[in-house]
């Protein structure tokens, strides 16, 4: 079984003007181009049913096991230890998880091998991005002409539905919060195409920064002296260290008085850590590379065998705390991985990966290898995000495709 | 909107937090205030204002325009009152000014970047166009919403979008229209309630696109030089880039413009800008600091635990092998 990018008609859609537009205006995808180039384009991944159904078991079966190592630093302070996040971080979790706080979007990102399988390289359990383009690019794929498959993603409906159902367990007059970093235009995106969503179902919603939300008398969060029942977070846990709020919302949390999504519990989850102590207590799925604290693996041997290792700092969120050691000389491997064992050794968190050998497919711009996102809502399957690389790294250069599934 | 405007506030605690004297300083804390217009956002028609300002798929520049700012009008509560610019002396400057550029022509291989106050970037490029024998192609960069409680005053480039109107938009030399708030009040402290809506320019063509068009001079014109000495932070590193690769960049205000007939083989020459390292804001740990809720806090300063604040794993924000 093989994936295949469709190419539809034989010409560029985009090209189209009231597509671009459309993506630009009704989908708020505003970094459609990034440096002069197109980031997205409309020609659709297509899956065979098999290999999306083995796609989404996979995602599924990983984000299970490895959030159920992962949830041990709750309750072992060892164990917590070990994943050097700020004091903030961990009394937020700690409040998530005494109040059964839980409701989780998170994208397992799955590398298509060589083998013809799919392995899971990252679990993006925090604040996973890519909404507009998981909602829009489909919907505009079929605009554009594709007529077949079947579009499996609803992510940003049901991240919705999810989120009015936790604002609502607070009244029907709570509304949903919705933090992130306001100046930058691309996490705004994100959040205002889930607030249209949420107006839709008739439920309040307010942007604001993570900065914003206070407690009022009566003990419940608030924004701009509105009432929150839920947290949307597009901001990582780890960077509200300093925030003079932290207190306030994980009181909040604790009391019930407000839910949050992606719960804070699962940040543990989000680092990269966790893969290595799912592997160090034994567990074992083949499509989990092998990931280890890179204090682990002998450093001969990660000079040795460099083409073998991946080594990535556990909560980096750019492509640039990766250094994939197939794509690097000798010289620029060892002269990076002295640099990161110093900070290993001085207490920062980084990990070492198995490479994954991937299976590049054919597409309308040449061979590309795929990196597939699989969305995941409270552990369910609602969709996909999907980037095209001509490496075996996702970086700048990547392509943003829609994904559909073949007709049964 | 209560935008955070033209108000001198407690923020003159040090002359060095205002320096280098970049285009954001003066409308920061010298802006004429506007007042309140009649247009209400239900009024507006998304649509038709997007489809004036948009640039055609066809021109060399539409990659590097922003629809963002455009796009908060559907978002917009129907009664909220836009805010009447055409009134501000600078905008008026700026109309003058394009008129004497357009009478003058622009001189061939040269990309103009308007960086004033948001309303006379757009009354500049506006005019320009209108008046120009040929045609110009405008390209916005306003790249976030206004909001409640917000930082910079967006609605006041919006309004000027709203109510103002270029020729038909493309085929010729690129003019970018830039808001100097975007960077407006440096190091000051944002109350944490507040939206900080400012925002960097991350995406002008490279040296080399430049090249590609035929581009080999840069007018940068700022609103008046008596309050501004050097280029914005965040074009500081693009503009090193252009004049290593051999391209001038000149430097000017209205009224170097508005007062004197325009003759370009002096005003280009007595203008040009010398970019010489310096320290940015967008790489100081005190800036993201200072606004946790806009830019990140401490961890998304370059080079801070690896860091900046792209977590989304959207887009080109890392995934797959590459991160998150």
């Amino acid at each position: 079984m093989s994936v295949k990018v469709v190419s539809i008609g034989g010409g560029d859609p985009l090209r189209v003007p009231t597509l671009l537009r459309e993506l630009e205006t009704r989908y708020l995808v505003w970094d459609a181009f990034v440096a002069g180039q197109r980031r997205v384009d409309l020609h659709p991944i297509v899956l065979p049913r098999a290999l999306h159904e083995r796609a989404v078991s996979v995602a599924e079966r990983v984000m299970r096991d490895v959030s159920m190592v992962a949830s041990r630093a709750h309750a072992d302070p060892n164990e917590r230890a070990l994943y050097r996040l700020p004091k903030s971080a961990e009394r937020l979790a700690e409040a998530s998880a005494f109040a059964r706080d839980d409701a989780s979007l998170v994208r397992v990102d799955l590398l298509f091998g060589e083998d013809g399988d799919f392995h899971v390289c990252e679990i993006n359990a925090d604040c996973p991005g890519g909404h507009n383009e998981a909602l829009g690019l489909p919907k505009l794929a079929r605009a554009a002409g594709f007529a077949h498959g079947h579009d499996p993603t609803r992510v940003v409906p049901a991240l919705a539905r999810r989120l009015a159902d936790l604002a609502r367990l607070q009244g029907d007059r709570a509304a949903v919060g919705m933090i992130y970093a306001t100046a930058y235009a691309e996490d705004l995106q994100v959040c205002a195409i889930v607030r249209r969503e949420l107006q839709r179902l008739g439920v309040p919603a307010i942007l604001a920064p993570p900065t914003a939300p206070v407690m009022d008398a009566t003990g419940a969060l608030g924004i701009r002296g509105v009432q929150i029942g839920a947290l949307y977070r597009y901001f990582p846990a780890e960077y509200m260290e300093g925030q003079s709020n932290v207190g306030a919302i994980a009181q909040a949390i604790a009391a019930g008085r407000v839910r949050t999504l992606s719960s804070f519990a699962h940040v543990y989850t989000q680092s990269k850590l966790a893969l290595a102590r799912f592997h160090h207590f034994g567990g074992s799925i083949a499509n989990v590379p092998e990931t280890r604290d890179l204090l682990e693996i002998s450093e001969d041997e990660l000079r040795r065998d460099r083409a073998d290792w991946v080594v990535k700092r556990a909560y980096s969120r750019v492509g640039e705390d990766v250094v994939v050691g197939a794509l690097h000389a000798q010289e620029d491997w060892d002269l990076a991985l002295s640099a990161i064992l110093a900070e290993r050794r001085a207490g920062e968190s980084w990990i070492a990966q198995r490479f994954v050998r991937q299976q590049a497919m054919p597409t309308p711009w040449g061979p590309r290898f795929l990196t597939l996102g699989v969305y995941l809502l409270d552990g369910k399957f609602v969709g996909y995000f999907a980037r095209v690389t001509p490496a075996s790294h996702v970086g700048h250069d990547a392509l943003v495709l829609p994904t559909f599934v073949e007709a049964a | 909107m209560r935008p955070r405007v033209t108000i001198p506030l407690a923020l003159f605690s040090s002359a060095c937090a205002m320096q280098p004297w970049t285009p954001s300083v003066p409308v920061a804390y010298w802006s004429q205030p506007v007042p309140e217009g009649k247009t209400e956002a239900a009024d507006v028609h998304s649509s038709d204002v997007i489809s004036r300002w948009t640039l055609p798929d066809t021109d060399p520049w539409a990659p590097y325009q922003k629809m963002t700012l455009l796009t908060s009008l559907d978002d917009m509560e129907a009664n909220t009152k836009l805010p009447y610019t055409d009134g501000l002396e600078v905008v008026m400057h700026a109309r003058l000014v394009a008129r004497r550029v357009a009478a003058a022509g622009i001189p061939e291989g040269t990309m103009i970047v308007a960086d004033m106050r948001g309303p006379a970037s757009v009354a500049f490029g506006a005019e320009l166009s209108r008046a120009m024998q040929t045609p110009v192609s405008l390209v916005l960069t306003f790249n976030n919403w206004p909001a409640e409680d917000e930082v910079i005053p967006a609605e006041e480039t919006l309004s000027a979008l709203v109510h103002d109107s270029p020729r038909a938009q493309g085929g010729g030399p690129p003019v970018f229209l830039l808001d100097a708030w975007r960077l407006a009040f440096r190091f000051d402290e944002s109350d944490p309630g507040w939206v900080d809506n400012r925002y960097t320019l991350t995406d002008m063509p490279t040296a080399d696109v430049l090249a590609r068009n035929g581009i080999k001079h840069v007018i940068y014109l700022v609103e008046n030089l008596d309050e501004t000495d050097v280029e914005e932070d965040d074009l500081h590193e693009t503009f090193t880039a252009y004049q290593g690769a051999g391209i001038r960049i000149s430097m000017m205000d209205l009224d170097s413009i508005a007062e004197h007939d325009v003759v370009w083989s002096t005003v280009l020459n007595d203008t040009i800008l010398n970019v010489q390292p310096r320290q940015l804001i967008i790489h100081d740990p005190r800036f993201y600091v200072g606004s946790h809720g806009g830019w990140g806090g401490i961890r998304a300063t370059p080079g801070v635990h690896g860091g900046h604040a792209h977590w989304g794993g959207g887009g080109f924000h890392g995934g797959g092998h590459g991160g998150g």
